[in-house]
């Protein structure tokens, strides 16, 4: 037998091959290239949420602090109709905290007035747009008080207090400080992954791995965790959804 | 060589090759098949859709090939005979009025109790049709293993493609379970439920359903893919991908922390507000 006649059988053997390779590629892969007609859908696309509570005219808003503290951030937000939205560009409002020790003794009471700016009143500081889904109105910018009593305290209460004709309800989240200190706080930084790390030093002139001890731990000192109230949602407190989209994605919108 | 007679040689090993490739295509199955777990050809997947769709409307319709049908008062239970363990799944047909929700658990077992909450739910009289895995992810010796997310033309995205067809303004959900302590972000690590539509820019509807999951289960902290978190966001699941490519927006994948799971199981009362909220925006 000629060589050139073992090569054609051997070329035509590997012909055949590669097309019932193709053939079983055809099948098994076509799926995997077919469209997608939901893709078009940027809607909501770079939004985050978060929980709001609503502080209550009639009653109070309680929160539980998972340990005794004299340190507590709240950070409030006023939902604002869709006319005043419109037409103004700030609103007064007001809160009453009470903090409570173990025994139900007030340890901390203030009322607490703010005046919220609507967001476009800030720029061309950039900020995150926040925004609720299906809603007319507008929520103005966050305003934030930290609080410290004189003896630690165990709850704390919020109470609706009088506010402009154009606010329509306030919203709050109540924060207590992580006990973080010392070499619990370095452990605590050094347990979290390299993206975490990352995420925490973002604000941070060098990259997480030329962080000093002394900053990380620093880093983790600093944190407040959010808590959530007491009780059942719906009968003691009502939740709310709110998102948050960056100022590029809102410029970037039709 | 002769002009000819090569050109014949040469259309001689293409027609040969062709015909080599149609029938190693045609007579060898795909290595799902040779390992037991049944995963259907194309125009099988067709037929059985269009006989879940005759299902799903029809209540004197046959079942699809493999599956028997078993009447009950209400509803209709479509399932493999016990000897014939393949994975095609176990299907249920509520035949009285109900919100047109179908709940799906596709990995019951591996994913522990989620089929014991789309029983559960359907039990509850929730949704118009309930399925599950009849087959085990990892095969055993009475079964072959097999996931049926993973294939296209399985029954399960059959059935999901019959039951989108028959109510194109239903919700399809999937059950699943996810264990937090093996997550990579701290953000899935934390969250109690992951809610994603398999697709990077989710729909109004989807947000729908997690607003309602936050509002009604708190403090469970429900997070959407991909905004929230970047992790389980079921871009891989098929059924998800073929429901999304007939333009059917229903579709949710739930993922559940094992805590959230039992608690659904047990708590009748945080069922029925997981289950509102399963039904929100459904007619």
């Amino acid at each position: 037998m000629r060589l050139t006649t073992i090569a054609k059988g051997v070329g035509a053997a590997a012909l055949c091959l590669a097309a019932a390779g193709g053939a079983f590629a055809l099948r098994d892969l076509r799926p995997l290239l077919s469209p997608d007609r939901t893709a078009e859908r940027q809607s909501l696309g770079a939004t985050t949420r978060s929980l709001v509570y609503k502080v209550p005219d009639e009653g109070v808003l309680r929160f539980a602090l998972s340990r005794p503290t004299t340190l507590v951030r709240i950070l409030s937000q006023p939902n604002i109709g869709a006319r005043s939205w419109a037409s103004q560009s700030a609103w007064v409002y007001g809160y009453c905290a009470t903090m409570r020790d173990a025994d139900g003794g007030i340890v901390f009471q203030r009322d607490i007035y703010s005046r919220a700016l609507h967001p476009s009143r800030l720029r061309p500081f950039k900020r995150p747009v926040r925004f609720r889904r299906g809603s007319q109105g507008g929520i103005a910018l966050l305003d934030e008080a930290v609080l410290e009593s004189d003896a630690p305290a165990s709850v704390v209460e919020l109470t609706a207090l009088d506010a402009d004709p154009g606010v329509v309800d306030l919203d709050a989240r109540v924060f207590e400080r992580l006990p973080f200190i010392g070499s619990t706080a370095l452990s605590a930084y050094l347990r979290r992954s390299p993206e975490e790390q990352a995420q925490l030093s973002r604000s941070d002139a060098f990259p997480p791995e030329l962080v000093s001890d002394a900053e990380r731990a620093a880093l983790m000192s600093n944190r407040w965790r959010v808590i959530g109230p007491v009780g059942i949602p719906g009968r003691d407190y009502r939740v709310d959804v709110v998102y948050e989209r960056p100022y590029e994605a809102e410029e970037a919108r039709p | 060589m002769k002009p000819a007679s090569r050109a014949a040689r040469i259309v001689l090993v293409i027609g040969t090759m062709s015909i080599v490739a149609i029938l190693a295509s045609r007579l060898l199955s795909p290595l799902d098949r040779a390992r037991g777990f049944l995963v259907p050809s194309a125009r099988e997947a067709g037929q059985a859709r269009e006989a879940f769709a005759a299902i799903l409307t029809d209540a004197a319709a046959a079942p699809p090939a493999g599956l028997r049908l078993t009447q009950g008062e209400d509803i209709r239970v479509l399932a493999e005979a016990a000897e014939d363990c393949r994975g095609r799944g176990t299907y249920l047909v509520r035949d009285s009025a109900a919100a047109p929700l179908a709940i799906l658990a596709p990995h019951r077992g591996s994913d522990l109790d989620t089929g014991t909450l789309a029983a559960a739910l359907f039990d509850d009289g929730i949704g118009r049709a309930a399925a599950w895995n009849s087959a085990p992810r990892r095969g055993k010796d009475t079964c072959p293993g097999g996931d049926p997310t993973r294939h296209a033309t399985h029954h399960l995205t059959a059935f999901s493609l019959a039951f989108a067809q028959t109510h194109p303004q239903g919700r399809i959900v999937q059950l699943h379970g996810f264990d937090g302590r093996k997550r990579d972000s701290r953000a899935a690590r934390l969250a109690d439920i992951i809610v994603s539509e398999g697709s990077e820019t989710p729909g109004e509807r989807l947000y729908d359903l997690a607003d309602c999951l936050s509002r009604s289960l708190h403090p469970w902290r429900v997070a959407v893919y991909p905004g929230d978190v970047r992790e389980l966001g079921a871009l891989r699941n098929r059924q998800g991908r073929a429901l999304r490519e007939i333009g059917f927006a229903g579709f949710a994948h739930l993922e559940m922390a094992r805590p959230v799971r039992r608690a659904l199981v047990e708590d009748a009362d945080r069922r029925r507000r997981f289950a509102r909220c399963l039904e929100t925006g459904l007619a």
